[in-house]
């Protein structure tokens, strides 16, 4: 078995045609493009502006949510400051559902200890939960 | 019974030590994962000396923690988050491990949008030499998810990350491989 070619390759998933053209709409200029399916949605999780993004589709092309990973340096000022008043910022993910904007946060206290922060657009706390 | 254990399976010794006390049948799971982990841990360190110290723990940890341990999962893929949840919190904590850091001063250059379909295998000590390029989380999540083909959302748990991080940190690590196999062929 060539290991590397199970790493690199991504599996075969049959995507519907509506599924693939919403996709392409929205994300023109995605690349390194990885499907899955699972419970009747669609994942998809790619690059897009050299950003990882994973976004999840109906069986009609409606987009659900999308995630985006941003880099540390590139969070909105305020909401940095908001999140690193509750630890040392590990990751951060903005998080488009239909309705909403909001971050995913790890965060680590000064033991290391991990925690997934949650807040909304203005980096208000919604939740905070030990990992 | 195989009175040495040889012929038990590792979910049925689990079980007899903890529903009849049998606790000297640990030492088949011992002698049977011990260079399994061993092998994991000095892949994430490079120090055998280390590697048999954190090999050690790790299984004093899990028999002690036999008890929380569900069944809904095959023991070794337990024991394998067990071990690289070990390692990578050791290595945070005693070698100050810090992947976004690592991340912002590694940036990859170029984000390569094919499929890898050469014909000729890669060697496992070629593919190894790569994972060593990559940051050592990333060659963990490589490990957890292809070599002993986890659940994301318990490599996440190891990790102690999101799962949505653990995807995306996963990428990633996929894209920085294949951009240094390139950079070494071309």
């Amino acid at each position: 078995m060539d290991l590397f070619k199970k790493i690199i390759n991504v599996a075969t998933v049959k995507v519907p045609k509506a599924v693939i053209d919403s996709m392409k709409q929205i994300f023109p200029a995605a690349k390194n493009i990885e499907w899955s399916h699972d419970r009747s949605l669609f994942e998809v999780i790619f690059y897009h502006d050299d950003l990882e993004k994973i976004a999840r589709y109906d069986n009609d092309g409606t987009l659900l949510e999308y995630r985006v990973n941003i880099p540390l340096e590139r969070i909105p000022k305020r909401i940095r400051k908001k999140a690193s008043d509750e630890g040392e910022i590990m990751n951060c993910i903005e998080f488009h559902s239909v309705d909403s904007l909001r971050y995913e946060f790890i965060v680590r206290d000064k033991d290391l200890v991990r925690y997934l922060l949650l807040t909304d657009k203005s980096g208000n706390k919604i939740r905070k939960e030990k990992l | 019974m195989a009175e040495n254990g040889l012929e038990i399976s590792d979910e049925e010794i689990v079980r007899r030590i903890r529903k009849g006390g049998e606790t000297e049948l640990y030492s088949v799971l011992y002698k049977r994962y011990y260079p399994k982990v061993l092998d994991k841990c000095y892949s994430l360190t490079h120090s055998r000396e280390l590697a048999e110290e954190l090999t050690g723990d790790i299984l004093s940890k899990t028999y002690e923690k036999l008890e929380s341990f569900k069944g809904n999962a095959t023991f070794s893929s337990w024991l394998y988050s067990v071990t690289y949840n070990h390692c990578i919190d050791w290595l945070r904590e005693k070698k100050k491990l810090h992947y976004p850091e690592w991340n912002s001063s590694n940036e990859l250059p170029e984000i390569i949008d094919e499929a890898y379909d050469e014909e000729e295998a890669i060697s496992y000590d070629k593919l190894m030499t790569l994972l060593d390029r990559l940051h050592t989380e990333e060659k963990a999540l490589i490990m957890m998810r292809y070599f002993d083909e986890m659940p994301l959302n318990k490599i996440a748990e190891a990790l102690r990350v999101t799962e949505s991080a653990a995807k995306m940190r996963l990428k990633r690590a996929k894209a920085r491989l294949l951009f240094l196999y390139n950079k070494n062929e071309n």
